[in-house]
């Protein structure tokens, strides 16, 4: 083993911007092996490092990147990295992913990871290129949007079109609590606010050259695996239908299914939905299949359209969440619209999810009667309103007005405007595109992930739909649990979660082991699941949170579904909750009892 | 041997780097897409991943550039093959490529070409969405043109949407 890592990657950075320091400390093998890496050991570091109590956008936060042991190696979708945090807008345990280039060249440059701390006086960037740290002055490229202030920061180091980039917008700057940090354009850490707690370090962007080698002890094995993969892959139906439409392939799905957001979450099924459909966004605005690092599906999408004013618009996406919450969330059905939204948020560097939650309770509170004109600075907040979301759009942007507002999160907006009957959100974070009327797992996905509100905690819809049981509350814990579980492995081991289309558990297992050198089968890697959700939860449990928390806003509990095919529905959360948590083996308060912790090895973090 | 070459479409590349990384395990033992023979840049304006690769061009002017005889052509296969212990890394065959092919390798200071994989392209073989293909120089030269041309009537934004 020279410079290059031997099989799993090992070296993580420690920055300091307070104090200017920079090191490199080893990972245990044993770390590894309790944890996997990415979103696991994410959990595991902010359990040590950062008291639960801690408030989020004070300099003793931290933001902590890790690389899954598969970045940088053949397996198919190895591209996902994870940011573990204290979030401004849930104030509980928070973490994101990313896929893109950027986790990938950072493990080229050596580091499984990075641990940034403290705060900058004045605005930085990190230079990280192999070996050679350096924390630089980012004055001149504070307050750009991200297009601009990445074309600032690649041309000041030399415009290598391999640097990668991770970057914060004005939202990040103005802690917009749900900023997003921004890769390559369009590539995000996207909820939970990690671009504030950025900004509040003072730290605008990373960049990232990496020319070392991943070396892999066995690799005939790798060369064999990883090519297996990649032909699964390419004929699994799963990965084929995402290479055509993307993840708009789902709104036939979602909203056929009626369970797709539509008006605030008063309705589930939008009739001009047909538009939307992945085969008219092909027809109509696609340009081009876009693949993150490694990944042989490229579900991402170029989009070009030419408006009528003879305006050009291009970007990558909009991705199925952004279009169910700036377009049906909003009553909008136009695909104009809807780009430039996006644009919106991608130029800013903010949560598309959690701004179309926003304005979707702008906009029922204002049908309602309970805002007024005066409320919303002259705007007509009327559903289906293509102007009216832009403008707020660039108000929450810029922090203007009724967008500063809302740029303080849906919970605080809500309680502030009083419309709080109108906020779809639990523990602070907005509700993703899918009602949990129409897939009851889907309520305890929503209710207990510790990041609040987050369909990427345990995507069960797709189970749910494929066995035909999507209104049945029996079982439902059970199956909760595995998806938690499927989860926790692809973001800890560091694979896209798409690859399962083509990538089972048994093969995740080979893989981690082949490239790692340590044997894991399927039971150890639900082991490591299990011990990193319990973790997660137990952050939380510290801060305070507990069953109460564990909740979902009124309308679902208590308000049936009007049309589509999940007519008459609602969800029964008490029964759904007692049946998981006695999966989990978590108390009646949804607290992990000190047996199951102590069986997974995990009382010993506490003792700090 | 009929003669084959490389060719790369741009609007068939999805810009997933299989290509890179199969490259650099063959030829480095390391994955390793900074020492690939085959190197691709994302192009946001356009919209397109443009792969770097060696043309095998029928004028040689890297091997003519050497002043050192370190380049020369593979009499089989027609790829140009760095004779390590003769490349000083003076660098001029990299100054001279109308493709910005050859790299200097950071650790053993000798330039990297791509050598054809000794007649089976590791890159052609892995790719997912034959973007790189292997053919005869007559073919080639068709692909070439036609892509060219596709590109240049529409610009790529539009050739993809009405492919």
């Amino acid at each position: 083993m020279n410079e290059n890592h031997d099989g799993f990657f090992n070296q993580v950075l420690r920055i300091n911007l307070t104090t200017n320091e920079i090191d490199t400390e080893i990972i245990e093998q044993n770390l590894v092996k309790k944890f996997l890496g990415g979103r696991g050991l994410g959990s595991y570091f902010l359990m040590k490092e950062v008291p639960p109590k801690t408030e989020a956008l004070e300099p003793k936060n931290k933001l902590i990147f890790m690389n899954g042991p598969l970045s940088g190696t053949l397996i198919p979708g190895n591209n996902k990295i994870c940011v573990t945090f204290k979030s401004p807008l849930t104030n509980t345990y928070s973490y994101s992913l990313c896929g893109g280039h950027f986790g990938p060249e950072l493990t080229y440059a050596g580091y499984a990871g990075m641990i940034i701390e403290g705060k900058a006086e004045e605005p930085v960037y990190l230079w990280i290129n192999n070996e050679n740290i350096e924390i630089k002055p980012a004055e001149h490229i504070w307050g750009n949007l991200i297009p601009k202030s990445e074309e600032l920061l690649l041309g000041e180091l030399g415009n290598d079109k391999q640097i990668q980039t991770a970057l914060i917008g004005p939202a990040g700057e103005k802690f917009v609590s749900f900023a997003c940090i921004t890769s390559g354009l369009y590539r995000e850490f996207g909820r939970g606010g990690c671009g504030a707690v950025m900004g509040s370090k003072n730290l605008k962007g990373i960049a990232v050259r990496g020319t070392k080698g991943v070396f892999i002890e066995n690799k005939k094995e790798m060369i064999k695996l990883s090519k297996r993969l990649v032909n699964n892959l390419r004929a699994s139906s799963g990965g084929q239908i995402r290479r055509k439409y993307g993840t708009m392939e789902l709104v036939e799905r979602i909203n056929g299914a009626g369970f797709w957001v539509t008006r605030n979450f008063s309705e589930g099924y939008f009739d001009e939905g047909y538009k939307l459909e992945g085969a008219q966004m092909r027809e109509n605005i696609v340009s081009g299949d876009r693949s993150c690092f490694g990944c042989p599906i490229g579900c991402g999408k170029w989009t070009y359209m030419k408006t009528e004013e003879n305006k050009e618009l291009h970007m990558e996406g909009p991705e199925f969440e952004t279009v169910g919450m700036l377009g049906s969330n909003c009553g909008i059905s136009s695909w104009k619209t809807i780009m430039e939204a996006s644009k919106i948020c991608d130029t800013y560097g903010f949560d598309t999810i959690n701004a179309g939650g926003c304005i979707g309770m702008v906009m029922e509170a204002f049908e309602q009667g309970k805002l007024t004109l005066k409320d919303t600075e002259g705007i007509q907040m009327n559903f289906g309103n293509d102007q009216a979301l832009l403008k707020i759009l660039e108000k929450i942007g810029k922090r203007k007005g009724i967008g500063n507002l809302l740029a303080k999160g849906i919970m605080k907006a809500a309680k502030e405007l009083n419309i709080e009957e109108f906020a779809v959100h639990v523990k602070g974070q907005t509700f993703p595109v899918y009602d949990p009327r129409g897939a009851k797992a889907m309520a305890l996905t929503y209710a207990t992930s510790p990041k609040g509100a987050h369909h990427m905690y345990a995507t069960t819809f797709g189970a749910e739909l494929g066995m035909g049981n999507r209104f049945e509350e029996n079982g439902k814990g059970l199956l909760e649990r595995n998806h938690q579980f499927s989860m926790a492995i692809v973001d800890s081991i560091g694979i896209c979660s798409t690859m399962r289309a083509g990538i089972t558990l048994p093969d995740q297992a080979n893989a981690f082991s082949v490239v790692t050198g340590i044997k894991m089968g399927v039971d150890d890697l639900n082991i490591a699941a299990e011990r990193i959700i319990n973790l997660e939860r137990m952050y939380n449990v510290m801060i305070g949170y507990t069953r109460e928390n564990d909740t979902l806003p009124e309308r679902f509990l208590t308000t049936p579904l009007v049309k589509g095919e999940s007519k008459g529905q609602i969800v029964n959360l008490d029964f759904l909750l007692d049946d998981y948590y006695n999966e989990m083996g978590w108390n009646s308060k949804g607290i992990p009892t000190s047996e199951k912790l102590d069986s997974l090895e995990l009382n010993e973090i506490f003792n700090f | 041997m009929e003669q084959k070459v490389l060719v790369f479409d741009p609007e068939k590349c999805i810009g997933c780097r299989l290509c890179e990384k199969f490259c650099s395990l063959g030829h480095e033992g390391v994955i390793n897409p900074s020492k690939s023979r085959i190197r691709l840049q994302r192009d946001h304006l356009i919209q397109k991943d443009i792969a770097i690769y060696c043309h095998q061009c029928e004028t040689t002017p890297c091997i003519e550039a050497c002043q050192f005889d370190a380049l020369t052509r593979d009499s089989e296969t027609n790829a140009i093959i760095v004779k390590e212990e003769e490349c000083v890394a003076c660098g001029d065959c990299i100054q001279v490529c109308l493709y910005d092919v050859p790299i200097l390798d950071s650790d053993t200071d000798i330039v990297i070409i791509c050598d054809l994989c000794r007649g089976s392209p590791e890159c052609v073989e892995i790719c997912p969405e034959q973007a790189i293909n292997f053919m005869g120089l007559e073919e080639a030269k068709k692909l070439r043109n036609k892509i060219n041309k596709r590109i240049s009537q529409k610009g790529f934004k539009e050739a993809n949407k009405n492919e």
